[in-house]
């Protein structure tokens, strides 16, 4: 199995597909405004037509090196790339400002790689064992897990938790239009064909991730870029001694990276806030944070690469998508056959344990490939935004027409990039939204097929052990602010 | 674009009405307790729930019911900002029309000429190159069926 997996990955097509979508992340990183979701939201369409393996690398590729490529701009200008390096950008820019700015970068690169390995063997082993579990799951439980999933979505989200709600109910209720998945009654189409399928999700996302980035991009002022340093030297100097320093610090921002990219709705930008935060609280010397010290980063930096490679575990398992990036994936698995849950490790095991390998291979490329991004991050960061953005605007154009061949896709794609643009503006993460979209008809599916199991009762959704369990956390979570309120008052 | 959290309430509310009452018209499942109205119709009545406390916190904030970002003020911003849509809406209209390689040079070089404010004739340039090879990359590539027109038609 794992020969024919590499006969998959080690083919010329496949592997220049990898070394071009890299080059493509790692421009789309490192320009500010531009995310790691926007550049798979963006390549989509063009994988379109591509096998299996080679689209789903070119995906796993372009977004790991964007997320790496982001710690560029933040160190150089002060300004992330992504908002996976939002969490450091003050603390890496002050190492510039101290004359660090090569030993940022280094940290920078080589940590990335080192916590996207991490998160790639997490991977590899939790995976396929949990898929070993939920091969005895019914519709009770994946009902359960649904929910659980849109719960932790809007408890994770940064902003106020009515607002994460509202969020996830536009989300859930857009899926909810076109033919309903157990009775076939066609709900909010208003007579149109093109509606009866649904908002199609490809669309959905170039809308929500580009089209409101190209919107608040060019209303921004924005000001001549000035770059805090021309040249760049050895970026490998002194990474041995902070490795032999800071390695626990490199395991412990892997580990809960991996955590919350599991965790459905949470990525690499939650990922790398919390382990900042958590680099602080246990360090010995947390009065240097902030001075252009190096530690925060070093947990940071590995954090988020480890998330994006945690987020897969419950997007292949379940289903159920750890990020925005995997939500596009889901679908992306869909369109390829490879359609998510326990069984796919048994009817696409070559496909996905290609996939394994090409998340090796794309974080050990990155070791090359970033090193060059960081001689050439002067030539990026100048690329003109106003030539850039309307080039942009034409690739989703043409790629929501590429899914359904109608301008039907380029309607989605204004409507849902306006509703997007309203929505930030007014303090609404996006992301629960995105989470309401891919799960609302498993959500819905799981609901009514059970009920039909169980005749209407609703207490079945406990009767079977697992589904007990989920019940109960579910419920717990829901009722964990009342209850902390009450302690609190006491 | 900051708006009051009560003008956001107000219309989650009504759009959660709006939808309760539509979907009152979805037939039932026959000998089923729940049919295909009951996710709609839970999830508008949370839309409409949070919307009534939205309201309640917007008229305690008393902050001004629309407040437009700093580019609302620019004229030049505004316009980039109207761009976007607009330049979709454009193209959904007219591309069926003019085909591609009329109605995508044409898009992108009034936005690429507004963004630069001027620079007429290389902002022209760019925008056929980055056309024609968006039109090689999807309709000889990866097969995309972009519709043809006038020009389409010449090249044959």
């Amino acid at each position: 199995m794992l020969t024919t997996a590499f006969g998959l990955v080690f083919d010329p097509y496949v592997l220049a597909v990898i070394v071009g979508s890299a080059a493509f992340g790692l421009f789309v990183g490192a320009i500010p405004g531009l995310t790691a979701t926007m550049a798979t939201a963006l390549l989509v369409p063009v994988t379109f037509f591509m096998d299996p393996v080679p689209a789903i690398a070119a995906i796993v590729t372009a977004t790991a090196m964007a997320i790496f490529a982001g710690d560029i701009p933040a160190a150089l200008l002060r300004l992330p790339g992504t908002p996976a390096s939002a969490a450091y950008v003050d603390e890496s820019y002050a190492m510039t400002r101290k004359g660090q700015l090569e030993l940022n970068l280094g940290v920078n690169l080589v940590f990335s790689v080192v916590g996207g390995l991490i998160g790639t063997v997490v991977l590899v082993t939790a995976a396929p064992a949990l898929a070993e579990v939920a091969l005895n799951f019914s519709s009770f439980e994946y009902f359960w897990l649904a929910l659980l999933g849109l719960t932790c979505a809007v408890f994770i989200s940064p902003s106020s938790p009515l607002k994460g709600v509202i969020s996830l109910l536009i989300g859930l209720g857009i899926a909810s239009i076109g033919i309903d998945v157990t009775a076939g009654h066609p709900r909010f189409t208003f007579g149109s064909v093109e509606m009866m399928g649904g908002v199609s999700f490809i669309p959905a996302m170039i809308g929500m991730f580009a089209v409101s980035e190209v919107m608040r991009s060019v209303c921004d002022a924005d000001a001549p870029l000035k770059l805090a340093q021309e040249r760049i030297g050895n970026v490998f100097r002194g990474i041995g001694a902070v490795t032999r320093r800071y390695w626990k610090n490199v395991l412990r921002g892997s580990v809960i990276g991996t955590a919350i990219g599991a965790l459905p709705g949470a990525g690499a930008d939650i990922a790398a806030w919390i382990s900042f935060a958590v680099s602080k609280k246990f360090s010995k010397e947390p009065e240097k944070f902030g001075t252009g010290h190096i530690e925060g980063i070093v947990d940071a930096t590995s954090a988020n690469n480890s998330a994006l490679s945690g987020a897969w575990i419950p997007a292949l398992v379940f289903g159920i998508p750890g990020d925005s990036i995997t939500a596009v994936v889901i679908g992306v698995l869909y369109m390829k056959g490879m359609n998510p849950g326990p069984t796919v490790f048994m009817q696409a095991a070559d496909q996905l344990y290609a996939v394994f390998i090409v998340f090796f291979l794309a974080n050990l490329l990155m070791l090359p490939l970033g090193l060059a991004a960081i001689r050439l991050s002067g030539q990026i960061l100048r690329a003109p935004r106003t030539v850039l953005m309307p080039i942009i605007l034409m690739f989703c154009i043409v790629g929501a027409f590429a899914i359904n061949n109608t301008v039907f896709g380029v309607g989605i794609i204004l409507v849902m990039g306006i509703l997007a643009w309203v929505m930030e503006e007014n303090g609404f993460p996006v992301a629960p939204a995105i989470l309401g979209m891919v799960l609302g008809e498993l959500l819905e599916g799981s609901f009514m097929t059970s009920m039909i199991k169980a005749d209407g009762d609703l207490l079945a959704f406990f009767h079977r052990p697992i589904a007990a369990v989920l019940g109960v956390a579910t419920i717990a979570l829901w009722l964990s602010p009342l209850l902390l309120r009450l302690l609190r008052k006491r | 674009m900051r708006l009051n959290d009560a003008v956001i309430g107000l219309v989650l509310i009504v759009v959660g009405l709006l939808v309760i009452w539509h979907t009152r018209s979805f037939p039932a499942m026959p000998g089923q307790k729940y049919g295909p109205d009951l996710f709609p119709s839970l999830i508008a009545a949370g839309l409409a729930f949070g919307g009534v406390i939205l309201v309640a916190s917007g008229l305690r904030a008393r902050a001004p019911f629309v407040q437009m970002g700093a580019w609302a003020r620019s004229p030049l911003l505004l316009l980039n900002f109207l761009s976007v849509p607009a330049a979709l809406l454009f193209y959904i209209l007219c591309s069926d029309a003019l085909g591609f390689l009329l109605a995508a040079p044409l898009v992108l070089a009034v936005l690429i000429a507004l963004y630069r404010r001027g620079r007429v004739v290389s902002s022209v340039a760019i925008a056929i190159v980055a056309a024609l090879l968006i039109q090689q990359a999807f309709s000889r590539l990866l097969l995309v069926p972009l519709p043809r027109g006038v020009i389409e038609n010449l090249i044959g």
